[in-house]
Parts: C-alpha cells; structure tokens; sequence
C-alpha cells in the first residue's frame, strides 16, 4: 500500500503522538499533468559559495542594474560578477542587519542604513559618503524608498523623515511625520506597491504620497491594522504581498500575509508551537525569493532549532537546517539575506563575510566549520 | 657480524612501506660503517620524517643524518645528530639518507632508522599554517613543508608541500594568501586550496619581504627594499599590484600595517626603540608618528582592526607584550606574553584569528629551547583562550628532545591561522587525507530528513513487511562520496517519542535507475513513525514510499 501522506509538509506538534511529521532540508512540490505522484519532495538548493567579503557577518545584500552591493560586518562592499568584491566605506556595525535602497536612475543613489546612521553611495561616481546633513534624524533603524524619496525611520520612535527629492544627502529636519494612528513605537517600514507600511508593536498603518507641496505622505484613510510586528526586521515582500510575523496586545507569533490591508494568517498551528518554545522572535530577521515558481518566505531566527520556510505557491511550511554533526542537533541555514544578481540567487552568511549561492546543483551547505 | 651491504648511494637500501624501521649492525672487524637508505617519494605522501638512533642503547654509538637528493651527492641537509628531520617529497623522486658514525662504536654499534609519513589529518577552520624559512645555506629551500598544526592538541595535523619559504606572509579571511618565498624574491599569492594564484617576482630584494593582510580591503599591504629604495606596496588578493610608493625610508621596517581606508601604511624600523610611524599613500610623505615605543622595544608585527585599532607587538624586551592602541594612538591596552627566547634571531609574531575575527589575536613565542608556544588571547580583557607548544624544527632539523614520530614547526615564521578555506574543489594538500570523512568534512553536506506521519490502525498490532522508498534512483556520482549513496531509515514505535536504531537501505549506483530501496522483517507496532535521513550529495527528490503489512487482529 502507499504510505499515506508520506509526502508532506512541517507539522509537528507539540504533541508527537497527535503529529511528528517534518520536512528539512526537502520542500513539497506539486506535480501536474498525469504524474505517478501528485506530489513529491524536492531537495532545498545548496550554498555554492561565490565570494568572502572582509568582513562579516553578511547583514543586507542589494542588486541593481547588474550590481550588487552588501554590507558586510561594518563595512559596505561592491560584490562584482568575478566573484570578488570591492571596499566602499565603513558603515558601523551593530549585529543588526543593514538596509539598502536606491533613488535608481534618476538619483543614481544608494542609502545604507547601519549602526544607526546613513550614508550615501553615488552609483555615477562611485563615491561613499556619510550623511553628516544636521537634519538627518539618526539614530535611525532603516531606510526605504518611495517616489523619489529617501525615508528614515527614527529608531525607538513612531517618527520617519524624509530627504529632499532624489538627494539622500540632504535631510530637512522639519521634513518629518508622526505616526499618531498607533500605538507605541514604529518597528518596521516597509514599502509595498508604492504604499508605506509602518508596523508598530500591536497596530499597522499604511501612508502614502498624497502629492501634498509640505509633506507628500499621509495616512490612507481606513488601512489600519489591529496588527503590528515582532521585530525589526521580520517581514519581506514577496508575491506582490507583505510578508511578517505579526503581534499586537493579544500575543504574537503568527506569520501572516497582507491581503490587501487585512492580515491572513499563513502559520499552522505546528509553526506556531514551534515559535512558542523559542525563546525570542525579537531578533527574526525574514527575507525571500522566487526560484523554479515558488515563492519562499524565510524566517530565520537565531534562537530556533531551523529556520522555517513558507512556499507560496504550495502554502506549505518546511524547515532549513545546518546540521551540526558534533554536537547532533539542527541550527538555523547559514543565510539571511538574499540579492538576485549575475542571475544568481545570492544569499549572505548569518556568521561570517561568505556570500554563497543558493544553488539547486550544490549539496554541500556551507563552510567548514569548527576548529 | 658481516660488514653491512647498503655502504652507498649506489647500494642504499629502499625504504619500503611507511612508517619503516630498520635496524642493522654496522660494525664489522673494527670498522664503524656509514650506510644508506633510498626513499622515493609516493602519491599521496606529502613528507617523511627520519630519525636514526643507536639501537641497543648502549656503547659508544651516536649516528647523525645526511639527506641528499636524486643524484646522492647534493647535500639537503647537513650531517646532524639531533635527529630527527622532517621534509616534504615530491612523488617519483628520490631521496638518499647517509647515516654516518658521529661518534664510531668500534666493538658493536647497532642501529635504528626509522621513516614516518607526514600527518594527513582534515584541517578545518582554526587551525595554524606555519611554512619553514629554510634560509641557510646548502639545499634547503624547496624542501621543507608548512604544517599546520591543530590548535587544540599543538601536533601537526597536515603539511603543505611544496610552499613557498620565507620569514613573512599572511591570510585573508576569505583564505586566499600571500607568502615571501626568501630565496627567489618572490611574493607568491596562492589560493585558499593552496594552489599557486600568482608569482610577483620582487628582485632584487635586499631584505625579507614584509606582508601584511588587510583584512577589511581584502587586500595585502607589502614592503620591500630593492636597489636602496624602501618601497611600500598594496595587491589585490589575487596578485594584482594596486599601488606602490618609492619612499624615503632609510631601510625596510620591521614591521607594517595598512589601514582599513587604504591611505596610511603604518610601519616601524627595524631599530630598537623605533616609534610606530605613518606613511600617507596619497600624498607619498612621512605623516605623523602614531606611538612611541619604550624601553628599546622593536614591534615585530601590527595588525590592524575593523574599528580602526591597532595592535603592536613589543619584542626584545622583557616580557614580550602586545598593545593596543586608538586609531588616534592613544594606549588603550597592554597584553603581557612572557619573557621569550630568540632561537637563531626569531622574535615572537602575532596573527589575526581565523577569518580576521576580532575578539582575539594570536602570538607566537618561544618559551624554552625547543618549544615554541601558540596563544590566543581575547582582545577585550587579555584573557588566554588557548595555549599551545609545539616541537621546533629548524632548517628541517628537531631541535629538541623529539620522538621519532612526532612532527614540528619551524621556529621563525609567520604563524597564520586557517579561516574560512571555502575551496570549490578539495584543497589539493588533501590527496594525501585520511578517506576516512571527518565531522566536518561530513558537516558541509546536506543533510535531508522526512518524519512522516504516523501509522495507525485503531491502535491494533500491525506487523510491517517491508518498507520502500520511491525517490529517484540512479543519481549517484561516478566516485568518492555519493557513489554509493544511502538513505538512514529509523522507526519510533511509540508515536515519534522514541527512535531505533538506523537501517541503511542502498540507493544504487549511478545509472542503476531500477535500484530497489527497502528495508524488511520491521516488526510490528501500534502506532509506528517512520524517518528517512540522507547526506550524500547527491540529487535527492521523493516521491513516497510503500508499504506491505499486515493488519492484527489484537
């Protein structure tokens, strides 16, 4: 007989007799036309490493224009296609992951956000500056970008700031907006479809360029959210969606997707099981990409046994893993950020300067370790 | 006693298998004879060591080592009788060992010889690179190895061979390296498989070529002095020369550090009491003096930090210490090492940690004769994280009490601590490794596991034929790991509470696309979980599995 069900997702609950079922390191794939099987267990892409920065641990990767930038430990490099790399400028280093974001081809820059402060990387000249304008509202968590603007979300507050148009050097501090629709700090601000999603500790609110001379950005009337973030930097847009794990004054440690400006639950119970038990979600860093028609959600956490992986396309959880044969235990897959550059999916290290690609024909996962 | 036969190159005995010993009379009516002995280096045998000794222990009888090359008269090492030596060789080529009386037993001498293949244990992250100067005069160079030495235990783990010899190299932390090579003037860049990137001719070099890694550039500071002129110069990891200036040093510093913005090569001479200085790359002038040195100290090595500090080590004083400093050269720590030797002129050395990590460094010093010492000391509060000795060899030769057996490092070289060797293909110092995988050879693949759901029928006995697997088969590698691929099949009978033992179920080889996957006679349970493991890296797609059981009644 067929072993049923043989073929399936992570949904291991906390109750092994009730469920034990996992998947690492394999992610379900549905088959179509008049397969043998309707579904089949696909090998997770290996880490083919690709260069070493000089400095790690890998916190942002960014690609544009066939270039691609990472910020590795507190340095801000140029990745380039011959699997080298080029120093840019010295941006801090707080443990936290860096953003990048770009003003494309009309201000051709660059706006690193790392360690609490800016900085500016000219994509015409090459040239790496720090943002020293006054009005630069540091210590700031990370940057965006939305119709010519650069935005800086104030750390520990429910404030942003904008730059002048397409100059990320030049900072009014009067150019800046209050989030009074929520409550407590703003976590995260994320720019999904031209719309500026701030995610607070327990609510979300969603702005956007009104065109105002004063201040172009306002609230959407009616997209609020009795929703708000678990961390900094646990969200990501994929599938045209936003991607987080969700909290508010009811608890937290649930992954949703946006639909439209509703939140929908994405994580099983045995995901959120498996969160419970983790000792923070505060530090989750989520990142994604598209390969082969999936769309993979990751979410890493440092304090996890895997990190667990969302596909869109079969709305099936996996786990990824490191497996550590010294010690004989599960921890996190070595990358959490990822650039698709040279037609590569690039991913950066969560301990070290390597940035790998992730690479369906590689069946190593990493470096070598110990010592 | 008949007089011995292997009394020249021309009638040497050949080693055979290693490690080798044998032992033979060598005095025969009054005479003391010097024999021979002929190894030919073999694939996969990067080195040998040699130890002669009198065999009974007793009488007059102390033998001493000539090593020769192919011809069996040119002259590799010296006649010695600090016995042993280690070297590295070169397959198909041959080697000749004169064992001379250095004080003849006339009445009875009996000796030992003993020929020992170099470690080839797995070298991972951590561990110490340590090449050989071999300066002197005779054959030496291209003749000894680097080992690396495991940081744990202090023995040799592997060897390296052949690798450029000289005083100073260093790492990257994406392991690519730079080594002088003393004899040739050369700069060699080698990749982190330790295969030859580039060679930079750098003739006439009137003094050691000084390199330096600059870890946050992933680049290589240098400094060399040709034709009276002190030249400092930056290359890419790869051997590309990205800057140089003709400076006004009056000779080549002892000592350089490039820092993380490129513009500034600090530097200090080779005099005692000399300050730290500063070069400005831009502009090619002296800049300020960054700090003072006291009581005649010479700062044998700097590193640079990410943050912009700088770390100085202070010998030929005593103790040797480290200091730290501000990137504005204010004093900002002390590190105390110890009162250290200077065996042949060494001086104590420092290195970054593995993969230019910045909670530690490493120093390198020499205790007592014959034992040179590895530390790590964490940079926030001085804490020693490791201490290590080792057996010195110099110029190929055990400067100490050493067993026959047991390999060393030289005493006068960069030590250079192994980060992140991430090589697409193993490195090729390899070949000669264990088959055996270790821990971490087997860490770097994937590794894959399916729990399935359980298996239940209304909780009665079920008793379970065979179990197979659907996936793809005949995926496997032509060789080595994955030629035999295999999937770990372990059962919980208690509802995925607790697991048996694993069952290996072969997958087939490559191209044995009709290979069955199964395992039988798995006894019978209530409630049964089944797992199925794979690591073999090898292309891994399931499809499901079958069962044949049959249902009890109870």
């Amino acid at each position: 007989m067929q072993y049923p069900g043989f073929i399936g997702a992570s949904d291991r609950v906390s109750a092994r007799t009730v469920n034990a079922e996992r998947v690492i390191n394999w992610y379900p794939e549905l088959a179509t036309g008049t397969p043998k099987a309707k579904a089949w267990l696909a090998p997770t892409p290996g880490l083919d490493p690709f260069v070493v920065l000089g400095a790690g641990p890998v916190r942002a990767l960014y690609a544009e224009e066939n270039r691609c930038f990472a910020v590795g430990g507190g340095n801000l490099y140029e990745v380039l296609a011959n699997q080298t790399f080029v120093f840019l400028g010295a941006v801090g280093m707080d443990g936290r992951p860096a953003s990048i974001s770009s003003n494309g081809s009309d201000g051709r820059q660059l706006f690193v956000v790392s360690n609490g402060d800016g900085f500016i990387f000219d994509l015409t000249t090459d040239l790496f500056t720090p943002i020293i304008d006054d009005g630069f509202p540091r210590p700031v968590s990370m940057g965006a970008f939305i119709d010519g603007y650069f935005l800086a979300l104030q750390a520990q507050s429910d404030k942003f700031q904008i730059s002048e148009l397409e100059n990320g050097l030049v900072w009014d501090a009067l150019d800046v907006a209050q989030v009074s629709h929520t409550t407590g700090i703003v976590r995260a601000m994320v720019p999904v479809h031209r719309e500026l999603w701030l995610l607070g500790t327990s609510t979300t609110t969603v702005w956007a360029d009104i065109g105002d001379p004063d201040f172009p950005f306002a609230p959407i009337p009616g997209a609020f959210i009795q929703q708000g973030i678990g961390s900094l930097f646990g969200w990501t847009v994929v599938d045209n969606a936003l991607f987080w794990h969700g909290q508010n004054e009811d608890g937290g440690r649930v992954a949703y997707r946006a639909q439209g400006y509703q939140p929908q639950r994405i994580s099983t119970h045995a995901v959120e099981q498996a969160w419970a038990e983790v000792a923070t979600l505060q530090d989750t860093v989520c990142w994604s990409y598209q390969d082969r028609g999936h769309a993979f959600v990751v979410f890493y956490i440092p304090s996890a046994e895997t990190t667990w992986v969302y596909d869109v396309s079969t709305q099936a959880w996996h786990e990824r893993s490191l497996w550590d044969p010294t010690a004989l235990v599960w921890t996190p897959h070595l990358a959490r950020c990822h650039a698709f550059a040279f037609d590569k999916h690039l991913v950066g290290d969560r301990q070290s300067g390597a940035i790998y690609h992730l690479d369906a024909h590689t069946h190593t996962d990493g470096v070598l370790e110990g010592g | 006693m008949a007089a011995p036969s292997n009394v020249s190159a021309g009638t040497a005995l050949v080693v055979g298998a290693l490690p080798y010993t044998h032992t033979q009379s060598v005095t025969d009516a009054g005479v003391c004879y010097t024999v021979w002995y002929q190894y030919t280096g073999t694939l996969g045998q990067l080195g040998i060591q040699v130890s002669a000794a009198n065999a009974t222990g007793t009488g007059t009888y102390i033998p001493d080592i000539t090593y020769y090359a192919a011809d069996g008269t040119t002259v590799i090492l010296p006649p010695n009788t600090l016995t042993p030596i280690q070297v590295g060789t070169l397959v198909a080529t041959d080697y000749y060992i004169k064992v001379s009386p250095s004080v003849a037993d006339l009445s009875a001498a009996s000796l030992r010889v003993e020929v020992h293949p170099t470690p080839t244990a797995p070298v991972v992250a951590g561990y110490v690179l340590i090449n050989d100067d071999g300066q002197s005069g005779w054959n030496v160079q291209g003749h000894l190895p680097g080992v690396i030495l495991n940081p744990t235990t202090g023995e040799v783990a592997n060897i390296v061979f052949p690798l450029a010899q000289g005083d100073f190299g260093d790492i990257l932390p994406n392991g690519r390296l730079a080594l002088e090579n003393f004899a040739t003037d050369d700069l060699i860049f080698y990749a982190p498989n330790f295969d030859v990137v580039t060679t930079v001719d750098l003739t006439p070099a009137t003094d050691f070529i000084r390199v330096r890694a600059q870890n946050t550039l992933g680049q290589f500071a240098v400094t060399v002095r040709q034709s009276s002129v002190t030249k400092f110069k930056v290359y890419s990891d790869t051997g590309t020369e990205l800057l140089s200036r003709n400076t006004t040093l009056p000779s080549n510093p002892q000592s350089i550090v490039l820092s993380n913005d490129g513009g500034t090569m600090y530097y200090a001479l080779q005099v005692g009491g000399a300050a730290i200085k500063t070069w400005n790359l831009t502009t090619n002038t002296a800049g300020a003096d960054f700090a003072a040195t006291t009581g005649g100290a010479r700062i044998s090595d700097m590193l640079m930090l990410d943050n912009g500090e700088l770390l100085a080590m202070n010998v030929m004083v005593t103790p040797t210490v480290v200091k730290r400093y501000s990137a504005a050269g204010a004093l900002l720590a002390t590190y105390t090492i110890g009162t250290s030797l200077l065996p042949d002129g060494a001086v104590p050395r420092m290195a970054y940690d593995a993969a230019g990590g910045q909670a530690a460094f490493w120093v390198w010093w020499f205790p007592s004769d014959g034992v040179a010492r590895m530390q790590k000391i964490q940079i926030s509060d001085g804490t020693v994280l490791l201490t290590q000795d080792t057996p010195v060899y110099e110029e190929g030769v055990a400067q100490g009490d050493v067993a026959p057996g047991t390999f060393g490092a030289s005493n006068s070289c960069p030590l250079i601590i192994i980060g992140q060797p991430i090589p697409s293909n193993p490195p090729t110092f390899f070949v000669s490794s264990s088959p055996t995988p270790s821990h971490h050879e087997e860490a770097r693949y994937i590794r894959r596991l399916r729990r399935a759901p359980h298996m239940n029928n209304e909780n009665k006995r079920v008793f379970y034929r065979t179990f197979e697997l659907d996936l793809e088969r005949g995926q496997a590698l032509a060789s080595g790991q994955g030629s035999e691929p295999v999937v770990l099949l372990r059962l919980s009978r208690d509802g995925g509470q607790t697991w048996g033992e694993e069952q290996r179920m072969a997958v087939g080889r490559l191209g044995e696309y009709q290979a069955r996957v199964l395992a039988r006679r798995l006894g019978h349970g209530r409630d049964l979980v089944f797992e199925v493991v794979v690591s073999d890296p090898v292309a891994w797609s399931l499809v499901g599995a079958w069962l044949d059981l049959e249902p009890g009644t109870s």
